[in-house]
């Protein structure tokens, strides 16, 4: 409940709080709030190994390191590697974890930058390219990371995740759609995603100036995109419409 | 059900019969309550003290071939089952640590999970320091253990390997916070009183410590869980019969089995004991047929 009235007030949202029984956002409101438990042994393990990524990559090794600066014994990679998923790509997936609930917790502060930003998509665009900062310090593990991701096995895991950021994002910028749209966005979004990871793989930058430019450009040709399908649909529903008129008129003229 | 029926069932019913009634009364699957003196001992109620040595008997007469026998009634599953079990552990000193493991294999009669242990750690992490300890109950299962051990390469004068005739439930001889990994194969539903085995698994554990179980449980679905019980209230005794000539020792493991709490109640039981419990807490192998618990001690 708790962080159902913070969303509301913190995001400046223009039209709900004036019209905020009307308008229902479909970013669920009742799917778990914590996406990282912090005080299961597991995410305490995973997360501090995530300080050992730069030096030893995604690998079971960075785990045991974890384990050991956490001061515990050998015998409790037990508690990783008994699961379904590889101890590498549990690591890769809580890596992912964190740096989305990173991302949430800037985006919900009302002090970010975030909510001086008033165009959803310039806000979808500056979401992306936070979150895409978050993968600086790792940036040299980062391709053997995302090759985890695409390992025919992991990718149901890798697609639901890569899902809930990209809804993250359309919520927070203020989506409101309840049509096709919804769908279209967040694939959208998927994509910019994806494609502005890939580039920033290459890029060598300072602060990933460039692939900050390749997301404002990809956002914006969303954007034209989704200006380009209502103007359409505005036409083809005006001419639907002035047809049977036309029709209806030649009819009562007999 | 009253219990005298239930027991002159698994005397007298014959096998057919016998499904049929275990199919229609899932109702006293679920009497597991006993008064203070007795237990179960297959569909048979007990005395307590009598328990521990009826399952002795069981496994004395089976120990000299436990393993043919589990692999004709498992059709050879229950290696895979070992070796998952083993796998998923990934157990082994890690190379740079600052001291070897300790495992203690309970029930570990014929020594298969200890041996794999120290196999997978020293194929995956060269680790040749560990120690093991074999604790079972019964001197003869343990026997046919250091039989097989004379001819396995642990046997090199390093003096890795030690075995102990040991009640699961008491452990007297093991010490408190001495051993880092404790595991149970298809062993724990023979103890008279499971919470007291769980809590004294938590008693030996170290801080960090794992307790892995791997044990018979529960089928979830009706379908699969009807071919199975048929299979294993008609064909197994009859298997005991044919190859072991011991249909009553092979009768108790097919009750045993139905007897042993399921996967929702035994993750509790382990929490009670003290242990955390990680994510779902156990992994259902062959749609149930047996099940891999965990847990830890912080």
């Amino acid at each position: 409940m708790l962080r159902t009235s913070t969303r509301s007030w913190t995001i400046s949202r223009p039209v709900s709080t004036r019209l905020g029984s009307l308008f229902r956002s479909y970013h669920s409101e009742t799917h778990p709030n914590t996406i990282v438990d912090e005080k299961s042994v597991e995410s305490r393990i995973l997360t501090k190994a995530i300080e050992f990524i730069p030096e030893h990559g995604f690998h079971q090794n960075t785990i045991t390191q974890a384990i050991r600066a956490l001061g515990y014994p050998d015998s409790l990679q037990s508690v990783i590697t008994n699961s379904s998923n590889s101890p590498d790509f549990s690591l890769v997936l809580h890596w992912l974890k964190v740096q989305r609930q990173k991302l949430e917790q800037h985006l919900v502060d009302p002090t970010s930058e975030f909510h001086t930003i008033k165009d959803e998509y310039e806000r979808v665009a500056y979401a992306i390219k936070k979150r895409l900062q978050y993968n600086g310090p790792i940036i040299n593990q980062l391709g053997s990371g995302l090759s985890h991701l695409v390992v025919p096995y992991n990718v149901s895991q890798s697609l639901a995740e890569l899902h809930s950021l990209s809804d993250d994002i359309a919520f927070y910028a203020g989506d409101m759609s309840h049509d096709l749209a919804w769908y279209t966005k967040r694939v959208g979004f998927s994509s910019i995603y994806v494609s502005s990871e890939l580039y920033q793989l290459q890029d060598s930058s300072e602060g990933f100036r460039r692939t900050n430019a390749f997301v404002d450009e990809k956002v914006h040709g969303l954007k034209r995109l989704g200006s380009a399908y209502n103007d359409v649909e505005q036409w083809g529903v005006f001419n639907a419409i002035s047809t049977v008129n036309l029709i209806k008129s030649q009819l009562l003229r007999g | 059900m009253s219990m005298k029926y239930m027991s002159n069932l698994a005397q007298v019913g014959r096998a057919s019969s016998r499904v049929s009634s275990v199919l229609r009364g899932s109702s006293y699957n679920s009497v597991r309550y006993y008064s203070d003196e007795t237990t179960h001992f297959g569909y048979k109620t007990v005395k307590k003290d009598d328990k521990e040595k009826l399952v002795g008997n069981v496994f004395s007469s089976v120990a000299s071939n436990y393993d043919v026998m589990n692999d004709a009634m498992s059709l050879g599953i229950h290696r895979l089952w070992k070796s998952h079990f083993i796998s998923r552990l990934d157990a082994g000193m890690r190379p740079g640590s600052s001291r070897p493991l300790d495992f203690l294999d309970v029930a570990g009669g014929t020594g298969d999970i200890a041996f794999g242990l120290l196999d997978h750690a020293k194929t995956k992490y060269n680790d040749t320091q560990s120690t093991m300890t074999i604790a079972d109950i019964n001197p003869d299962m343990l026997r046919e253990g250091e039989k097989r051990y004379q001819q396995t390469q642990w046997n090199d004068g390093s003096d890795r390997v030690k075995f102990l005739v040991q009640n699961g439930e008491t452990m007297d001889k093991i010490e408190d916070n001495s051993k880092d990994v404790y595991t149970i194969a298809f062993g724990i539903r023979n103890f008279t009183n499971i919470q007291a085995g769980l809590n004294t698994a938590y008693r030996v554990l170290r801080p960090g410590g794992i307790f892995a179980c791997l044990e018979f449980s529960q089928v979830d679905n009706p379908v699969l869980d009807y071919v199975y019980q048929a299979y294993s209230f008609s064909l197994l005794p009859l298997m005991g019969q044919l190859i072991a000539n011991d249909r009553e020792s092979y009768q108790y493991l097919v009750e045993s089995i139905q007897k042993f709490p399921k996967q929702e109640e035994f993750k509790g039981m382990i929490e009670k004991a003290g242990f955390y419990v990680p994510e779902k807490g156990y992994e259902n192998l062959t749609f149930g047929v047996a099940s891999i618990h965990i847990g830890v001690k912080l």
